[in-house]
């Protein structure tokens, strides 16, 4: 679909359509969608500085709150990992952003990513790396590997947030 | 302030501790960290057990504990014995009596064709109290 027509028009009325979806789709199914045609994006030779600008602006898109005022797309994908997701499909488009994450990894800008989610011991962060390491199993990556340690020995500050427990 | 629990049907119409995701994800750790035990055994990597189960015994009330450190027990992590000692004592203590037993009874359980192979850390002391 959308991958297709960037892949094979590389023309600026598909990189145009991508980033109106991505700062426009309204709701969880929306952004799943988007998420799961952007991590397709991944796999093909797309620009990752312009992937990785697409994935921060439909995270920013569906981030808005107050706590996200001032800041830019791109500085709230590296300071927040959070989507929003239909229930039952959700776990798809979590591993769908950590592929995107990976193929946009040495984006200057997707850097300070890799030190959110080696911060991050939220279970639903953990699963995502979890899941990422079984299913890659021998070829997975080392940084991902790396970040699920670090995230189980993190101890988040208790006045940042609710206790789990 | 710990988290009030949940019932399934305050979690199907939306109970107010369960706002956000994470209070979701807590009422359902253990299908979470489900993968990163299968990522632990696939990759033979006590290194990521010996981390979840300082994840399990830092982040989870004692209750979510158990069948977590069951498995990872079961798995040859040898480490998470002790822990289910301990958490024996003090569910006990607590007058929580159906779970020191689980607990001490997963303490006790012998580890059968583990996934991993480590030295026993701690003895379990042979003169333990029983349980009325």
């Amino acid at each position: 679909m959308i991958s297709r027509a960037a892949r094979v028009t590389a023309d600026a009325g598909a990189r145009q359509l991508l980033w109106d979806w991505c700062g426009e789709a309204l709701d969880r199914k929306g952004w799943l969608y988007a998420l799961i045609a952007l991590a397709e994006l991944a796999g093909e030779a797309v620009d990752p500085a312009w992937l990785w600008r697409l994935r921060c602006r439909l995270h920013a898109n569906a981030n808005r709150d107050p706590d996200s005022d001032g800041l830019t797309p791109q500085e709230l994908a590296c300071r927040r990992w959070h989507w929003a997701l239909p229930d039952d499909l959700a776990q798809r488009g979590w591993d769908a952003d950590l592929a995107l994450w990976l193929a946009c990894r040495r984006v200057e800008a997707a850097r300070p990513f890799r030190r959110l989610i080696a911060h991050s011991p939220r279970p639903r962060h953990l699963a995502t790396l979890a899941r990422h390491l079984v299913a890659r199993g021998e070829s997975a990556e080392p940084v991902i590997h790396r970040a699920l340690c670090r995230a189980l020995a993190h101890r988040p500050p208790r006045s940042a947030g609710a206790t789990p427990r | 302030m710990p988290r009030a629990r949940a019932s399934p049907a305050q979690i199907r119409r939306g109970h107010p501790s369960l706002k956000s995701e994470t209070g979701l994800e807590f009422t359902f750790i253990a299908s979470y960290l489900d993968p990163v035990i299968q990522a632990a055994v696939a990759r033979r990597d006590p290194a990521l057990a010996e981390a979840l189960l300082g994840y399990v015994r830092r982040e989870l009330a004692p209750r979510q504990q158990l069948p977590l450190l069951a498995r990872l027990l079961t798995l040859g992590v040898v480490s998470a014995r002790p822990v289910l000692m301990r958490l024996a004592t003090a569910a006990r203590a607590q007058g929580d009596e159906r779970l020191a037993g689980e607990a001490l009874a997963r303490a006790l359980a012998p580890v059968e064709r583990p996934v991993f192979t480590q030295p026993e850390e701690e003895e379990v002391p042979s003169s333990l109290p029983l349980f009325d």
